[in-house]
């Protein structure tokens, strides 16, 4: 009942941009970290999260963008927002 | 003009997505009484989080099982419960996410609905009234100078 989350991907050298648009809920795990497993974790040194699009956030999504930025932290990469 | 308290009732299904039915109900109220924008979207998230918890915690996301929102306007406070058919909550303090914790997973990503619950309304309480019924009341108030202006509905 939840409208799906899309998610699309922008390399541009050592920065990626997330682009999230829709509803960021409890069911949108897998598309959002998977988002995050197609990034390079050898080349990508900042990843951006633009979140202007998304129309829904709420806890369970809070949730999934702190286990991203987990991996992140994990993966030493730097993870900076916008929107 | 009639003098009784106006009440509206929902009944949702036990699934994600719905909770959205009882934000948009509560915007249209909240706007009726008179409150700002703010306020109003501070209402929408608590009101969303306590549906969600229904839905999850208390119903298990059974679709047999229904959650009950009704929102009661008094003069000056609009006042939401939500009810499920769990046996609610054992603690009614919800801790503070300490968000460094989180990052470094010290503490569950999730577990914030009632953190902000709590933060985003006037009042939060979350009543068991038994085995299978339980329900969380809300209620923000109109600012006191909102309230000299504000017109009987």
């Amino acid at each position: 009942m939840t409208p799906p989350t899309k998610v699309t991907l922008d390399n541009e050298g050592a920065l990626a941009v997330l682009r999230f648009q829709g509803d960021i809920t409890s069911a949108s795990k897998d598309v959002v970290l998977g988002a995050y497993e197609q990034v390079s974790k050898d080349h990508v040194q900042n990843i951006l999260l633009d979140f202007s699009k998304v129309s829904y956030l709420n806890s369970s999504g809070i949730a999934l963008v702190i286990q991203m930025l987990m991996e992140a932290n994990r993966s030493g990469q730097n993870c900076r927002f916008s929107g | 003009m009639s003098t009784h308290t106006p009440a509206v009732e929902l009944r949702l299904p036990s699934r994600l997505g719905f909770e959205k039915v009882a934000m948009s109900t509560a915007a249209s109220l909240a706007d009726l009484m008179g409150f700002e924008a703010d306020r109003i979207e501070d209402l929408k998230t608590a009101i969303s989080e306590a549906c969600i918890n229904a839905m999850e915690h208390g119903n298990h996301f059974n679709d047999l099982l229904l959650v009950f929102v009704t929102f009661t306007m008094e003069d000056n406070t609009l006042e939401v419960r939500v009810r499920d058919c769990g046996s609610g909550v054992k603690n009614a303090n919800p801790h503070k996410p300490d968000m460094e914790r989180k990052l470094h997973g010290e503490e569950e990503a999730r577990g914030m609905g009632m953190f902000l619950i709590k933060s985003l309304v006037d009042e939060a309480e979350w009543v068991r009234n038994g085995p299978e019924d339980s329900y969380t009341r809300l209620a923000i108030h109109l600012p006191a100078v909102l309230q000299e202006g504000s017109g009987s509905l």
